[in-house]
Protein backbone atom coordinates (compact mmCIF):
# COMPACT_ATOMS: atom_id res chain seq x y z
CA UNK A 1 0.00 0.00 0.00
CA UNK A 2 1.32 3.06 -0.62
CA UNK A 3 1.27 6.64 1.83
CA UNK A 4 0.14 8.27 -0.56
CA UNK A 5 -2.78 6.98 -1.40
CA UNK A 6 -3.73 6.90 1.64
CA UNK A 7 -3.34 10.53 2.77
CA UNK A 8 -5.15 11.01 -0.23
CA UNK A 9 -8.01 9.09 1.04
CA UNK A 10 -7.82 10.57 4.17
CA UNK A 11 -8.37 14.09 2.29
CA UNK A 12 -11.17 13.36 0.81
CA UNK A 13 -13.17 12.00 3.69
CA UNK A 14 -12.69 15.14 5.32
CA UNK A 15 -13.40 16.93 2.12
CA UNK A 16 -16.60 15.37 1.36
CA UNK A 17 -17.94 15.34 5.16
CA UNK A 18 -20.18 18.38 5.56
CA UNK A 19 -19.55 19.46 9.11
CA UNK A 20 -15.19 19.61 8.44
CA UNK A 21 -16.07 22.16 5.44
CA UNK A 22 -18.30 24.06 8.15
CA UNK A 23 -16.02 23.90 10.95
CA UNK A 24 -13.39 25.47 8.87
CA UNK A 25 -15.09 27.95 6.56
CA UNK A 26 -16.74 28.98 10.17
CA UNK A 27 -13.36 29.61 12.22
CA UNK A 28 -12.30 31.73 9.27
CA UNK A 29 -15.00 33.61 9.32
CA UNK A 30 -15.07 34.28 12.77
CA UNK A 31 -11.31 35.42 12.44
CA UNK A 32 -12.22 37.49 9.99
CA UNK A 33 -15.26 39.65 11.46
CA UNK A 34 -13.15 39.91 14.98
CA UNK A 35 -10.31 41.12 12.29
CA UNK A 36 -12.93 43.82 10.90
CA UNK A 37 -14.24 44.52 14.63
CA UNK A 38 -10.72 45.39 16.05
CA UNK A 39 -10.60 48.03 13.45
CA UNK A 40 -12.83 50.21 15.25
CA UNK A 41 -11.71 48.93 18.85
CA UNK A 42 -9.53 50.88 21.15
CA UNK A 43 -7.30 48.57 22.51
CA UNK A 44 -5.93 45.15 20.17
CA UNK A 45 -8.15 42.35 20.53
CA UNK A 46 -7.11 38.96 20.76
CA UNK A 47 -8.47 36.50 18.42
CA UNK A 48 -7.12 33.30 19.48
CA UNK A 49 -9.76 32.94 22.08
CA UNK A 50 -12.52 33.32 19.54
CA UNK A 51 -11.08 31.02 17.07
CA UNK A 52 -9.15 28.04 18.79
CA UNK A 53 -12.85 26.14 19.82
CA UNK A 54 -12.75 26.05 15.90
CA UNK A 55 -9.35 24.47 15.70
CA UNK A 56 -10.25 22.01 18.82
CA UNK A 57 -13.36 21.22 17.04
CA UNK A 58 -11.49 20.58 13.45
CA UNK A 59 -8.63 18.36 15.13
CA UNK A 60 -11.25 16.07 16.37
CA UNK A 61 -13.76 15.14 13.45
CA UNK A 62 -10.75 13.42 11.53
CA UNK A 63 -11.15 10.66 14.35
CA UNK A 64 -14.43 11.58 15.61
CA UNK A 65 -16.43 10.90 12.65
CA UNK A 66 -14.76 7.79 11.92
CA UNK A 67 -16.69 6.38 15.21
CA UNK A 68 -20.27 8.11 14.75
CA UNK A 69 -21.62 4.88 13.04
CA UNK A 70 -19.39 2.20 11.25
CA UNK A 71 -17.13 3.71 8.90
CA UNK A 72 -13.63 3.05 11.20
CA UNK A 73 -14.19 -0.21 10.22
CA UNK A 74 -14.21 0.28 6.38
CA UNK A 75 -11.57 2.68 7.05
CA UNK A 76 -9.73 -0.81 8.80
CA UNK A 77 -11.10 -3.18 5.75
CA UNK A 78 -9.54 -0.27 3.35
CA UNK A 79 -6.30 -0.10 4.84
CA UNK A 80 -5.85 -3.07 7.75
CA UNK A 81 -1.92 -1.80 8.30
CA UNK A 82 -3.31 0.75 11.58
CA UNK A 83 0.24 2.26 11.33
CA UNK A 84 -0.14 3.16 8.10
CA UNK A 85 -3.84 4.32 8.94
CA UNK A 86 -3.16 6.51 11.49
CA UNK A 87 0.01 8.31 10.14
CA UNK A 88 -2.10 8.58 6.52
CA UNK A 89 -5.22 10.19 8.81
CA UNK A 90 -2.86 12.44 10.95
CA UNK A 91 -1.36 13.95 7.64
CA UNK A 92 -4.29 14.73 6.46
CA UNK A 93 -5.64 16.30 9.81
CA UNK A 94 -2.38 18.64 9.98
CA UNK A 95 -3.34 19.48 5.88
CA UNK A 96 -6.60 20.85 7.39
CA UNK A 97 -5.35 22.27 10.79
CA UNK A 98 -3.06 24.34 8.25
CA UNK A 99 -4.80 25.16 5.77
CA UNK A 100 -7.00 26.51 8.74
CA UNK A 101 -4.61 28.60 10.72
CA UNK A 102 -2.87 29.88 7.56
CA UNK A 103 -6.18 31.38 6.57
CA UNK A 104 -7.57 32.70 10.03
CA UNK A 105 -3.49 34.46 10.46
CA UNK A 106 -3.81 35.38 7.52
CA UNK A 107 -7.46 37.19 7.06
CA UNK A 108 -6.27 38.88 10.49
CA UNK A 109 -3.00 40.03 9.14
CA UNK A 110 -4.76 41.52 6.18
CA UNK A 111 -7.23 43.51 8.52
CA UNK A 112 -4.52 44.45 11.47
CA UNK A 113 -3.89 48.12 9.90
CA UNK A 114 -0.90 48.61 12.66
CA UNK A 115 0.84 45.32 12.42
CA UNK A 116 4.29 45.48 13.53
CA UNK A 117 5.25 42.31 12.10
CA UNK A 118 4.62 39.19 10.57
CA UNK A 119 5.90 37.49 13.33
CA UNK A 120 3.66 37.47 15.93
CA UNK A 121 1.07 35.86 12.54
CA UNK A 122 3.28 33.34 12.24
CA UNK A 123 3.17 32.37 15.99
CA UNK A 124 -0.59 32.87 16.07
CA UNK A 125 -0.60 30.28 13.38
CA UNK A 126 1.38 27.35 14.79
CA UNK A 127 -0.27 28.21 18.28
CA UNK A 128 -3.99 27.42 16.13
CA UNK A 129 -2.03 24.01 14.55
CA UNK A 130 -0.84 22.82 18.18
CA UNK A 131 -4.18 23.48 19.75
CA UNK A 132 -6.18 21.83 16.72
CA UNK A 133 -3.18 18.58 17.23
CA UNK A 134 -3.62 18.57 20.77
CA UNK A 135 -7.38 17.95 19.91
CA UNK A 136 -6.59 14.78 17.20
CA UNK A 137 -4.55 13.06 20.11
CA UNK A 138 -7.10 13.27 22.62
CA UNK A 139 -9.69 11.99 19.86
CA UNK A 140 -7.45 9.36 18.55
CA UNK A 141 -6.92 8.63 22.56
CA UNK A 142 -10.70 9.08 23.44
CA UNK A 143 -12.27 7.46 20.04
CA UNK A 144 -15.35 9.02 20.45
CA UNK A 145 -16.66 12.25 19.32
CA UNK A 146 -18.36 13.78 22.21
CA UNK A 147 -16.34 12.66 25.31
CA UNK A 148 -13.19 14.03 22.58
CA UNK A 149 -14.93 17.16 22.54
CA UNK A 150 -16.23 17.69 25.98
CA UNK A 151 -12.83 16.58 27.03
CA UNK A 152 -10.83 19.11 25.03
CA UNK A 153 -12.77 22.10 25.30
CA UNK A 154 -13.26 21.59 29.38
CA UNK A 155 -9.59 21.39 29.61
CA UNK A 156 -8.22 24.25 27.16
CA UNK A 157 -11.47 26.99 28.14
CA UNK A 158 -12.50 26.04 31.66
CA UNK A 159 -9.79 23.87 33.22
CA UNK A 160 -6.66 26.24 31.98
CA UNK A 161 -8.52 29.51 32.72
CA UNK A 162 -9.63 28.31 35.96
CA UNK A 163 -6.28 26.76 37.17
CA UNK A 164 -4.08 29.92 35.62
CA UNK A 165 -5.88 31.69 38.05
CA UNK A 166 -5.04 29.59 41.01
CA UNK A 167 -1.33 28.66 40.68
CA UNK A 168 1.52 29.40 38.47
CA UNK A 169 2.60 25.88 37.69
CA UNK A 170 -0.57 26.29 34.80
CA UNK A 171 1.96 26.92 32.53
CA UNK A 172 2.60 24.03 32.58
CA UNK A 173 -0.38 22.84 30.77
CA UNK A 174 -0.51 22.14 26.74
CA UNK A 175 -2.70 25.54 25.77
CA UNK A 176 -0.91 27.70 28.10
CA UNK A 177 2.65 26.42 27.03
CA UNK A 178 1.98 26.32 23.60
CA UNK A 179 0.35 30.12 24.25
CA UNK A 180 4.25 31.56 24.22
CA UNK A 181 3.92 30.46 20.34
CA UNK A 182 2.62 33.94 19.97
CA UNK A 183 2.26 35.65 23.25
CA UNK A 184 5.85 37.46 24.19
CA UNK A 185 8.05 36.10 26.54
CA UNK A 186 11.40 35.41 27.86
CA UNK A 187 11.91 31.01 26.86
CA UNK A 188 10.74 31.33 23.69
CA UNK A 189 11.19 27.76 23.36
CA UNK A 190 10.14 25.78 26.41
CA UNK A 191 6.52 26.19 26.30
CA UNK A 192 6.39 24.84 22.20
CA UNK A 193 8.43 22.38 23.54
CA UNK A 194 6.04 21.60 26.60
CA UNK A 195 3.21 21.75 24.35
CA UNK A 196 5.04 19.10 22.16
CA UNK A 197 5.84 16.84 24.73
CA UNK A 198 2.01 16.98 25.92
CA UNK A 199 1.15 15.66 21.93
CA UNK A 200 3.77 13.30 21.89
CA UNK A 201 2.40 11.07 25.29
CA UNK A 202 -1.19 11.91 24.54
CA UNK A 203 -0.14 10.94 20.75
CA UNK A 204 1.72 7.46 21.97
CA UNK A 205 -0.61 6.19 24.12
CA UNK A 206 -3.02 6.84 21.58
CA UNK A 207 -1.02 4.84 19.11
CA UNK A 208 -0.62 2.20 20.99
CA UNK A 209 -3.87 1.98 21.61
CA UNK A 210 -5.79 1.86 18.66
CA UNK A 211 -2.59 -0.88 17.30
CA UNK A 212 -3.73 -3.19 19.91
CA UNK A 213 -7.04 -3.07 20.16
CA UNK A 214 -9.54 -5.29 17.95
CA UNK A 215 -11.61 -2.51 15.22
CA UNK B 1 -8.50 -20.02 -1.09
CA UNK B 2 -9.78 -18.98 2.28
CA UNK B 3 -8.17 -21.13 4.50
CA UNK B 4 -9.50 -20.75 8.64
CA UNK B 5 -7.50 -22.91 11.05
CA UNK B 6 -7.41 -23.69 14.50
CA UNK B 7 -8.94 -20.01 15.10
CA UNK B 8 -9.66 -19.77 19.16
CA UNK B 9 -11.08 -16.36 20.28
CA UNK B 10 -11.65 -15.55 23.84
CA UNK B 11 -13.13 -12.55 25.14
CA UNK B 12 -12.68 -12.49 29.33
CA UNK B 13 -13.20 -16.23 30.45
CA UNK B 14 -15.40 -17.17 27.34
CA UNK B 15 -14.64 -18.96 24.72
CA UNK B 16 -16.73 -17.66 22.06
CA UNK B 17 -14.76 -19.23 19.08
CA UNK B 18 -13.42 -22.55 19.92
CA UNK B 19 -10.35 -23.91 17.32
CA UNK B 20 -13.37 -22.97 14.40
CA UNK B 21 -11.52 -24.38 11.09
CA UNK B 22 -12.97 -24.64 7.58
CA UNK B 23 -11.68 -23.90 4.19
CA UNK B 24 -13.81 -21.60 1.03
CA UNK B 25 -12.29 -23.05 -2.42
CA UNK B 26 -12.21 -21.30 -5.92
CA UNK B 27 -15.22 -21.79 -7.82
CA UNK B 28 -17.49 -22.17 -5.78
CA UNK B 29 -20.09 -20.06 -2.79
CA UNK B 30 -19.47 -21.26 0.73
CA UNK B 31 -22.20 -20.46 3.29
CA UNK B 32 -21.21 -20.07 6.52
CA UNK B 33 -24.44 -21.04 8.53
CA UNK B 34 -25.42 -20.95 12.12
CA UNK B 35 -27.53 -19.23 14.59
CA UNK B 36 -27.11 -15.61 15.84
CA UNK B 37 -24.80 -15.60 18.16
CA UNK B 38 -22.87 -18.48 17.11
CA UNK B 39 -19.70 -16.77 15.91
CA UNK B 40 -20.39 -16.26 12.58
CA UNK B 41 -19.22 -12.69 12.65
CA UNK B 42 -16.56 -12.93 15.06
CA UNK B 43 -15.03 -15.60 12.15
CA UNK B 44 -14.78 -13.34 9.46
CA UNK B 45 -14.22 -10.11 11.42
CA UNK B 46 -10.51 -12.38 12.38
CA UNK B 47 -10.45 -13.40 8.87
CA UNK B 48 -10.60 -9.73 7.47
CA UNK B 49 -8.02 -8.92 10.11
CA UNK B 50 -10.44 -6.47 12.52
CA UNK B 51 -9.79 -8.80 15.40
CA UNK B 52 -6.89 -10.60 16.84
CA UNK B 53 -7.31 -14.60 17.16
CA UNK B 54 -6.10 -15.84 20.69
CA UNK B 55 -4.24 -18.84 18.57
CA UNK B 56 -4.66 -20.10 14.92
CA UNK B 57 -4.62 -18.60 11.10
CA UNK B 58 -7.10 -16.88 8.81
CA UNK B 59 -5.25 -16.63 5.45
CA UNK B 60 -6.10 -16.04 2.26
CA UNK B 61 -3.72 -17.77 -0.11
CA UNK B 62 -1.25 -18.13 2.81
CA UNK B 63 -1.11 -14.71 3.70
CA UNK B 64 -3.09 -13.48 6.61
CA UNK B 65 -5.06 -10.49 5.82
CA UNK B 66 -3.15 -7.72 7.23
CA UNK B 67 -0.43 -7.79 5.22
CA UNK B 68 -2.62 -7.98 2.10
CA UNK B 69 -1.02 -4.93 -0.43
CA UNK B 70 -3.99 -3.28 -1.46
CA UNK B 71 -6.41 -5.86 -0.25
CA UNK B 72 -9.49 -4.91 -2.05
CA UNK B 73 -8.14 -5.92 -4.92
CA UNK B 74 -8.05 -8.72 -3.17
CA UNK B 75 -10.80 -9.84 -1.39
CA UNK B 76 -13.73 -7.93 -1.41
CA UNK B 77 -15.85 -7.61 2.46
CA UNK B 78 -19.37 -6.43 3.78
CA UNK B 79 -20.05 -6.45 7.39
CA UNK B 80 -23.16 -5.30 8.81
CA UNK B 81 -24.47 -2.65 6.00
CA UNK B 82 -22.89 -0.06 4.08
CA UNK B 83 -20.07 1.03 7.04
CA UNK B 84 -20.45 4.26 5.34
CA UNK B 85 -20.67 7.59 7.25
CA UNK B 86 -24.15 8.76 7.30
CA UNK B 87 -23.48 12.57 6.42
CA UNK B 88 -21.58 11.49 3.01
CA UNK B 89 -23.20 10.51 -0.37
CA UNK B 90 -22.96 7.42 -1.56
CA UNK B 91 -20.42 8.20 -4.73
CA UNK B 92 -17.88 10.11 -2.11
CA UNK B 93 -17.96 7.06 -0.06
CA UNK B 94 -16.90 4.93 -2.65
CA UNK B 95 -14.80 7.48 -3.69
CA UNK B 96 -12.46 7.68 -0.48
CA UNK B 97 -12.08 3.47 -0.51
CA UNK B 98 -11.16 3.35 -4.05
CA UNK B 99 -8.66 5.81 -3.37
CA UNK B 100 -7.13 4.14 -0.68
CA UNK B 101 -6.65 1.08 -2.64
CA UNK B 102 -4.93 2.93 -5.88
CA UNK B 103 -8.37 1.60 -7.59
CA UNK B 104 -9.39 4.31 -10.86
CA UNK B 105 -12.07 6.31 -10.01
CA UNK B 106 -14.11 5.21 -12.97
CA UNK B 107 -14.95 1.66 -11.08
CA UNK B 108 -17.46 4.06 -8.96
CA UNK B 109 -19.88 4.70 -12.10
CA UNK B 110 -19.56 0.66 -12.90
CA UNK B 111 -19.93 -0.73 -9.37
CA UNK B 112 -22.89 1.72 -8.80
CA UNK B 113 -24.73 0.63 -12.22
CA UNK B 114 -23.97 -2.83 -11.00
CA UNK B 115 -25.81 -2.63 -7.77
CA UNK B 116 -28.27 -0.32 -9.38
CA UNK B 117 -27.40 2.86 -7.34
CA UNK B 118 -26.67 4.62 -10.67
CA UNK B 119 -29.63 7.59 -9.64
CA UNK B 120 -28.86 7.61 -5.98
CA UNK B 121 -25.51 8.12 -6.05
CA UNK B 122 -25.21 11.76 -4.89
CA UNK B 123 -27.97 10.76 -1.96
CA UNK B 124 -26.63 11.39 1.44
CA UNK B 125 -26.28 7.73 2.72
CA UNK B 126 -28.72 8.95 5.92
CA UNK B 127 -31.58 8.43 3.38
CA UNK B 128 -30.79 5.02 2.75
CA UNK B 129 -33.02 2.47 3.18
CA UNK B 130 -31.31 -0.87 4.69
CA UNK B 131 -31.41 -2.66 1.53
CA UNK B 132 -29.76 0.63 -0.20
CA UNK B 133 -27.42 0.31 2.53
CA UNK B 134 -26.43 -3.49 1.62
CA UNK B 135 -26.24 -2.39 -1.88
CA UNK B 136 -23.84 0.12 -1.03
CA UNK B 137 -21.84 -2.14 1.24
CA UNK B 138 -21.92 -4.57 -2.11
CA UNK B 139 -20.81 -1.86 -4.33
CA UNK B 140 -17.37 -1.23 -1.89
CA UNK B 141 -16.69 -4.70 -2.35
CA UNK B 142 -17.01 -5.23 -5.81
CA UNK B 143 -14.64 -1.94 -6.44
CA UNK B 144 -11.65 -3.75 -6.63
CA UNK B 145 -12.80 -6.28 -8.56
CA UNK B 146 -11.21 -8.66 -6.25
CA UNK B 147 -10.83 -12.84 -7.14
CA UNK B 148 -12.38 -13.37 -2.89
CA UNK B 149 -15.97 -12.38 -1.90
CA UNK B 150 -16.70 -12.35 2.23
CA UNK B 151 -20.09 -11.03 2.89
CA UNK B 152 -21.72 -11.32 6.24
CA UNK B 153 -25.66 -11.86 6.17
CA UNK B 154 -26.08 -10.26 2.58
CA UNK B 155 -29.49 -11.08 2.21
CA UNK B 156 -30.44 -9.18 5.24
CA UNK B 157 -32.63 -6.56 4.55
CA UNK B 158 -33.04 -7.11 0.80
CA UNK B 159 -36.74 -7.84 -0.65
CA UNK B 160 -37.61 -10.86 -3.02
CA UNK B 161 -35.71 -9.11 -5.89
CA UNK B 162 -32.49 -8.18 -4.15
CA UNK B 163 -32.16 -11.65 -2.86
CA UNK B 164 -32.26 -13.16 -6.13
CA UNK B 165 -30.37 -10.45 -7.96
CA UNK B 166 -27.39 -10.90 -5.39
CA UNK B 167 -28.14 -14.39 -5.62
CA UNK B 168 -26.92 -14.63 -9.19
CA UNK B 169 -24.24 -12.03 -8.45
CA UNK B 170 -22.53 -14.55 -6.41
CA UNK B 171 -23.23 -17.55 -8.36
CA UNK B 172 -21.68 -15.74 -11.70
CA UNK B 173 -18.45 -14.75 -9.49
CA UNK B 174 -18.24 -18.02 -8.57
CA UNK B 175 -18.69 -19.25 -12.12
CA UNK B 176 -15.49 -17.20 -13.19
CA UNK B 177 -13.55 -18.54 -10.39
CA UNK B 178 -13.81 -16.62 -7.74
CA UNK B 179 -14.11 -17.58 -3.94
CA UNK B 180 -17.37 -16.83 -2.45
CA UNK B 181 -17.75 -17.27 1.33
CA UNK B 182 -20.96 -15.61 2.85
CA UNK B 183 -22.90 -16.06 6.59
CA UNK B 184 -26.35 -16.06 7.15
CA UNK B 185 -28.52 -17.47 9.93
CA UNK B 186 -31.72 -17.65 7.28
CA UNK B 187 -30.43 -21.57 5.97
CA UNK B 188 -33.16 -21.36 3.56
CA UNK B 189 -32.34 -18.06 1.49
CA UNK B 190 -28.84 -19.44 0.80
CA UNK B 191 -29.42 -22.98 -0.05
CA UNK B 192 -29.87 -22.26 -3.49
CA UNK B 193 -26.97 -21.07 -4.32
CA UNK B 194 -24.43 -22.26 -1.73
CA UNK B 195 -21.87 -25.51 -2.98
CA UNK B 196 -20.60 -26.01 0.34
CA UNK B 197 -22.09 -25.45 3.77
CA UNK B 198 -20.07 -24.97 7.32
CA UNK B 199 -22.38 -24.65 9.92
CA UNK B 200 -21.05 -23.43 13.49
CA UNK B 201 -23.40 -23.72 16.73
CA UNK B 202 -21.63 -22.36 20.04
CA UNK B 203 -18.49 -20.98 18.82
CA UNK B 204 -17.87 -25.26 17.03
CA UNK B 205 -17.65 -26.03 13.76
CA UNK B 206 -20.65 -29.15 13.99
CA UNK B 207 -20.40 -30.04 10.08
CA UNK B 208 -18.63 -28.91 6.62
CA UNK B 209 -19.31 -30.11 3.31
CA UNK B 210 -22.02 -30.18 0.24
CA UNK B 211 -25.06 -29.21 0.79
CA UNK B 212 -26.20 -32.82 -0.48
CA UNK B 213 -23.38 -33.89 2.06
CA UNK B 214 -24.92 -31.91 5.00
CA UNK B 215 -28.43 -32.74 4.39
CA UNK B 216 -27.75 -36.24 3.67
CA UNK B 217 -30.26 -38.22 6.49
CA UNK B 218 -32.63 -35.49 6.84
CA UNK B 219 -35.79 -34.28 5.69
CA UNK B 220 -34.32 -31.33 4.13
CA UNK B 221 -31.85 -28.54 4.93
CA UNK B 222 -34.22 -26.82 7.46
CA UNK B 223 -34.82 -30.21 9.70
CA UNK B 224 -30.29 -30.40 8.80
CA UNK B 225 -29.27 -26.92 10.27
CA UNK B 226 -32.02 -27.48 13.72
CA UNK B 227 -30.73 -31.05 14.45
CA UNK B 228 -26.86 -30.00 13.83
CA UNK B 229 -27.19 -26.48 15.71
CA UNK B 230 -29.20 -28.15 18.33
CA UNK B 231 -32.61 -25.24 17.95
CA UNK B 232 -36.17 -26.62 18.39
CA UNK B 233 -38.47 -26.16 15.39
Amino acid sequence: MRLGNVVLSELDKLRTLPITVLTMAGTITVAAVIGAAQRRAAAPVDVVPYVQAGFLLLGILPVGNEYTGRQFRTSLIAVPARGLLAVGKTAAAVVALMLTAVAAAAVQYALDTEAEGIGRYVGMTAYLMVIGLLAYAIALLVRHLVPALVGALCLVLILSPLLAGLTEHARWLPDRAAAELYQPTDAALTGPLVAAAWIAVIGAVAIRRFHRSDG
Amino acid sequence: MITIDQVVKRRRSRTILDHVGFEARPGRVTAFLGPNGAGKSSTLRILLGLDHADSGTALFDGRPYRSLSDPLRTVGSMLEGSGAHRSRTARNHLAWVARSNGIPQRRIDEVLDEVGLTKDGKVRVAKYSLGMGQRLGIAAALLGEPEALVLDEPVNGLDPEGIRWIRGLLRGLADAGGTVLLSSHLMTEVADVADDLVVIAGGRIVTTGTVTDVTAGYGDLEEAFFALTGGTR
